[in-house]
């Protein structure tokens, strides 16, 4: 059985046997915005998740506009094949595949593993940043078919398969947030009413790639019951993690329904009067 | 609480190592990658937990801690299996 989309996924090797092709468009997008400085893929670019990918007058993703200027600025238009890479598994280049999506980028990969397997394999990082020549992209209006917003969580609640992408201690409560940061983030612990917990992290090996087409299908579909013509919302603390489970729901097992909730606990955990679940049982 | 170390190899500071705390659950609760002084920090909860790191060229290391409520560890993860030794 293969993946419903298996050519989105470009290994480490064959990403290292195109380096100096001028036609391989490396992105870099990591929690820590400080990391491809230090070093980075030869010929990769950087985008900053905090500052790019955010809007600065409203929570919410850049305006088309913005977003094409971004792209532009960094050497892409819209028929650039991007080849998508960062650190923590991937959460955040699997973000920035979401975010392409949504304004309809055709041709993007993740280099399946990300920084961590580059590193671990002992491959060479640069610190030089290669020569940009800017140029025009043109965005596609945004695909709300791939975004759950907090009105739409709510009013889904017991009726669509929602899936809570982090750990069982932050589902449960005991954290707010994953371990390595400190521990500040919405108003109130728990999760959504009904929502299963799968954490992210069962659907990629240590190596950061993610795991066999029969494993995420036993994970999803058989054991966690979802049904693969039908929808599904994945959530997580700030809409990182869970574009991960994105990608592996509606990119490698073709759940073409399926949505990222891009404003995830930090929203509905600090919004007045809806209901609320602590502990383990959904 | 601050659960904190370093990842060591030959008696030097490991960069580069990835390190995963794995959570009373059995499950993954965060990574992070060692700095220039081999060092890592969690902000975990008093219960048992797993330390589990992959050092540069794939060799790992684990460890089980189990922390009490306030209290802060300081952690050495070390590769006695040292390349060419």
């Amino acid at each position: 059985m293969p993946y419903a989309r298996p050519e989105i996924l470009v290994s480490t090797d064959d990403v290292a046997a195109r380096l100096g092709d001028p036609q391989l468009h490396l992105v870099e997008v990591d929690e820590d915005t400080t990391a491809y400085e230090k070093g980075h893929v030869p010929g990769a670019v950087a985008i900053n998740w905090r500052d790019e990918l955010q809007s600065k007058t409203s929570r919410d993703v850049v305006e088309k506009a913005g977003f094409e200027e971004l792209l532009g600025s960094r050497g892409i238009d819209e028929n650039t094949e991007i080849i998508l890479y960062g650190g923590n598994n991937n959460w955040f280049a699997a973000y920035a595949y979401w975010y392409l999506k949504y304004y309809g980028h055709e041709n993007v990969k993740l280099m399946n593993g990300g920084r961590k397997k580059w590193e671990l394999e002992q491959r060479p990082l640069t610190t030089d940043a290669p020569a940009v020549t800017s140029t025009t992209y043109r965005a596609k209006d945004p695909d709300a078919a791939i975004r759950a917003t907090r009105d739409e969580v709510i009013a889904q609640t017991g009726r669509t398969p929602m899936i809570d992408v982090r750990s069982p201690e932050e589902y449960a409560g005991a954290l707010a947030a994953p371990a390595h940061l400190p521990q500040e983030a919405a108003q109130r612990t728990g999760h959504v009413p009904g929502a299963a917990n799968i954490p992210w992290s069962r659907a990629a090996n240590e190596d950061g790639t993610f795991r066999t087409p029969e494993e995420l299908r036993a994970l999803y579909i058989e054991q966690a019951g979802l049904n693969p013509d039908g929808p599904a919302i994945a959530y997580c603390r700030i809409g990182e993690r869970s574009s991960h489970t994105w990608v592996v729901l509606h990119e490698l097992l073709g759940l073409s329904q399926a949505k990222n909730c891009d404003g995830s606990w930090t929203e509905y955990g600090s919004l007045v009067g809806v209901p609320i679940k602590s502990g383990s049982e959904r | 609480m601050r659960l904190h170390g370093r990842v060591l190899r030959a008696g030097l500071p490991v960069e580069g190592a990835y390190v995963r705390l794995i959570g009373p659950s059995g499950d993954f609760t965060a990574e992070v990658r060692t700095d220039e002084s081999g060092r890592f920090l969690f902000y975990p909860f008093a219960g048992t937990w797993v330390l589990r790191g992959v050092l540069p060229g794939g060799h790992s290391l684990q460890h089980t801690v189990s922390l009490t409520e306030g209290q802060t560890m300081d952690i050495q993860l070390v590769d006695e299996d040292v390349p060419g030794a």
